[in-house]
């Protein structure tokens, strides 16, 4: 690149107490393009992008933008400059408007106060330029997740950046909002501006990425043309070692039905959906945003109250009115929000797991100590949890780490039925792996698992059968062998007649 | 933006040393219980220097008989807290408790020992009906409790107008008051009974560890089986219960009873909560720290009254410890999620 590097990273280096977050890390990144930093968990791309962002100074290095040093002293500093970031975590105030949310802290003014009606339009203009319909005097807290991330954007192209860096902008978003955002980028890109995009999902970066940064455990390892390569290679480089196939499920022997759901809905959500699953199989289901996946989970749990239909298990007709109800029907579930959902920030490894089974670890009340440990130890064995102690609070775990303290918690129930919400969000790719073998080995001693994932992939490899759903209804049931992904797509976001058509035409094959 | 140039300057041997003391003395008891001990015994050393008569068994028993009765109320406030409530009207409750109670032996010449269940009685109604309200109404424990500091006071004029009760006819009930055994006063025993029970409740229970859960992440608690009206009633209702403890123990010890009584306790509660290390939003706790703050608070009441000094300084010794524990506590709160990040 002839041009000065919009960004250049000299030997920066940022540590916590005895972790090496940032380890000497050089290279640069070309204006107007989009860069994506991939990297497992604690690779230190999250950091490295603080630091840029005015978060918290390098401890030592030097930042260069547009050749002239950069240093700022906080975000606002950053922002001045022209950097904005955009976290995972929305920082967001759920009852105010998407436009007062936009324009928190800038507020435009008249004479008079507040100038709502000029907040209103530059919003509406701002997301125009993203190619996002949305409306600007809707509650943040009425919009979903992927909506909210909208916003998040826009409240940072407010600020006239230069650079706009998204942390992992779609964990939370469905194909159809994931395209839209990219469109947002590609325009945002012509017009001049570099974006930043970190991430876990490589399918999706070599669709919209120029050029691919690789950091693994704090170190530089190399920036690829995305031309020039392709997702094995980068996997390796993430990695350190080769992966080649997503995961290799071996199918267990399936039993008796032991879930059935009988025309099962949930008002303006689910319309009456029904399906059974047998014991040892994996039922994935797969849908946009609003398809009702996670509202059909939350009935089958408990957490909400269905509106018609009804669950038997093992052919008994049950009562999940309440997430206890539906555990002491031997229901589990896992939601995707680990750390907003399910654990305990504050707690350690060992109160975490034990969690869900306090009353069968006690007598007269009383918690059994000894046993308590011995659970969670056999927990940490078999799932390979590492931890320092039991005693560590979870939150110094890695976010592979913690998801595992979850799924111990719930295997700890003995679950007959194991649901699971997005269960590698967030995660590593040597985590996920890890995850995948822990599903395998859970339908081979006879659970029924339903899960769903926000990445098409896993579903496609983890699945013995596939449920579509979309706007609340079950439009198809696909058997293994039947399905690839250009056909599940075809019935999750494209024309449901040339998905049937399809299908027939495999059948017959 | 060197700055770890400096730290490298510390010979590693002794920075390794450094941390494993830390990290030992965060072991052994936990880093705030652990300060608030040193703190403890540090203002005890100065008082007893500043004051000849402090050292005194007298006066140390004195304080174990005041740290008696705001013990067994914090203690109901350490459960409440750790639950991510907070209760606001314990004064009330207690004075409430102590009222029903010294109207039942004055006037309905109920034996003392049998009023004392009275007590409990309507502490326990009282905490039961700030939890029922809370949940049936959907609103914060502080909004109800805060209403109820009024609304239990007022039943308390109603019943016993603005005058104390007092010439109580004697009664064994009254010698847990006054009586020792050996050197240690009773009510330094039942309220260290008290104690003791509800420390192993809270480290072993499936109860606390509910409460907690519900501190900690209410809705991941919600997710993981626990009923979380059914605790929240339950803990207020047992805080409530501590209350009628107290105000028959304070009735046995004063043998009388005022229409003023309570004022401030739940200050006092609250602080030695906090300070004893259970933070504010729950999730965590301990009532052995708890305990700790408690004497920390009387001690330093204490040792103010035989300087001499003004009774208001002893109100704002309080103020000022719960904002310097709070003060910690986020500071190795953002420690910790600076290293977990």
């Amino acid at each position: 690149m002839p041009q000065t590097p919009i960004l250049e990273f000299q030997d920066v280096r940022k540590h916590f107490g005895g972790v090496k977050a940032v380890d000497g890390v050089s290279f640069s990144i070309s204006p107007a393009e989009v860069h994506a930093i991939v990297g497992e968990n604690g690779a230190g791309k999250t950091t490295l992008m603080n630091v840029v962002a005015g978060v918290y100074p390098p401890d030592a290095g030097r930042i260069f933008m547009h050749g002239e040093p950069y240093s700022p002293n906080s975000p606002r500093d950053a922002r001045a400059r022209g950097i904005s970031i955009v976290f995972q975590e929305l920082a967001l105030f759920p009852s105010l408007s998407v436009a007062a949310n936009i324009f928190m802290g800038k507020e435009m003014m008249r004479s008079s106060g507040l100038d709502h009606k000029a907040m209103r339009e530059q919003a509406q203009a701002t997301l125009q330029r993203m190619g996002v319909e949305l409306g600007v005097s809707e509650l943040v807290a009425d919009l979903s997740v992927g909506q909210q991330q909208w916003v998040e954007i826009a409240r940072a192209l407010t600020d006239r950046a230069k650079v706009l860096i998204l942390d992992e902008p779609n964990s939370a978003l469905n194909a159809a909002e994931t395209e839209a955002l990219f469109e947002s980028i590609r325009h945002l890109r012509g017009e001049g501006i570099t974006v930043i995009y970190i991430s876990h999902r490589l399918e999706e970066v070599f669709q919209i990425a120029d050029r691919i940064t690789v950091m693994r455990d704090g170190q530089y390892i190399g920036t690829w043309g995305t031309a020039q390569t392709n997702i094995s290679e980068i996997v390796a480089a993430m990695v350190g070692r080769q992966v080649t196939k997503l995961f290799d499920r071996e199918p267990a022997p399936l039993g008796d039905v032991v879930l059935e759901v009988d025309g099962l809905s949930l008002d303006g959500r689910v319309e009456p959906v029904s399906f059974r699953a047998r014991a040892g199989e994996v039922v994935g289901l797969v849908g946009l945003a609003g398809a009702g996946i996670v509202d059909l989970f939350e009935v089958l749990f408990g957490i909400r109250r269905a509106t018609g239909g009804q669950v038997l298990l093992g052919g008994q007709l049950i009562d999940t009115t309440s997430p206890l109800k539906a555990m002491e029907h031997q229901i589990a579930m896992m939601p995707s929000d680990r750390r907003g959902l399910g654990l305990m920030p504050n707690w350690s490894v060992l109160s975490n797991i034990t969690l869900g089974v306090l009353s069968q670890l006690s007598r007269f009340g009383a918690v059994n100590h000894s046993r308590s440990k011995d659970l969670a130890h056999e927990y940490v064995r078999q799932l390979k949890i590492i931890t320092e102690s039991l005693d560590k609070g979870v939150l110094y775990l890695s976010g592979g780490n913690q998801q595992k303290v979850l799924l111990a918690r719930w295997l700890a129930t003995q679950p007959r039925v194991f649901i699971l919400d997005d269960p590698t969000r967030g995660i590593d790719v040597g985590a996920k792996q890890e995850i995948y073998a822990l599903i395998d080995r859970i339908a081979a001693d006879g659970v029924a698992v339903l899960f769903t994932s926000s990445e098409m992939d896993e579903i496609l490899a983890l699945s013995d059968r596939i449920l579509v759903l979309r706007k609340g209804r079950l439009i198809a049931e696909l058997a293994r062998g039947t399905w690839d992904k250009e056909l599940v797509m075809e019935f999750v976001a494209g024309d449901l007649e040339r998905g049937r058509a399809m299908l027939e035409a495999r059948k017959e094959l | 933006m060197t700055k770890s140039e400096e730290t490298t300057n510390v010979p590693p041997g002794f920075r390794m040393l450094a941390q494993r003391l830390a990290s030992l003395s965060r072991r052994v008891i936990g880093t705030q219980e652990t300060a608030v001990l040193l703190g403890l015994v540090a203002v005890g050393a100065v008082f007893s220097v500043a004051t000849p008569f402090f050292l005194t068994p007298f006066n140390l028993f004195q304080i174990a008989r005041q740290m008696a009765l705001l013990g067994v109320i914090s203690i109901g406030m350490t459960f409440v807290i750790a639950a991510g409530e907070i209760d606001i009207s314990v004064g009330s409750i207690y004075n409430l408790a102590a009222a029903v109670m010294g109207l039942l032996i004055a006037q309905g010449n109920v034996d003392p020992w049998q009023a004392s269940l009275a007590a409990l009685a309507v502490g326990l109604v009282a905490g039961a009906l700030n939890g029922s309200l809370s949940v049936l109404l959907g609103l914060p424990t502080l909004i109800v409790t805060l209403g109820t500091i009024s609304l239990f006071r007022g039943i308390t004029i109603m019943l016993i107008g603005g005058l104390s009760i007092g010439n109580l006819p004697d009664s064994s009930f009254y010698r847990l008051g006054s009586d020792s055994l050996g050197p240690v006063p009773y009510m330094a025993i039942i309220a260290l009974i008290i104690v003791g029970a509800a420390a192993w409740l809270f480290h072993s229970s499936v109860f606390a560890k509910q409460l907690l859960a519900i501190g900690s992440n209410v809705e991941a608690a919600k997710r993981a089986g626990v009923r979380i009206k059914a605790r929240k009633i339950q803990v207020m209702a047992m805080n409530g219960l501590m209350c009628g403890i107290a105000a028959a123990m304070g009735i046995a010890y004063l043998r009388s009873v005022s229409p003023q009584s309570g004022v401030g306790f739940e200050l006092s509660a609250i602080a030695a909560t906090v300070v004893g290390g259970t933070p504010l939003q729950g999730g965590v706790g301990t009532v052995w720290g708890t305990l700790v703050g408690i004497a920390l608070i009387k001690v330093i009441q204490n040792g103010l009254i035989l300087m001499g000094l003004p009774v208001a300084w002893q109100v704002a010794s309080t103020g000022i410890m719960i904002i310097v524990a709070v003060a910690i506590q986020q500071l190795v709160r953002r420690r910790v999620a600076a290293v977990s990040a």
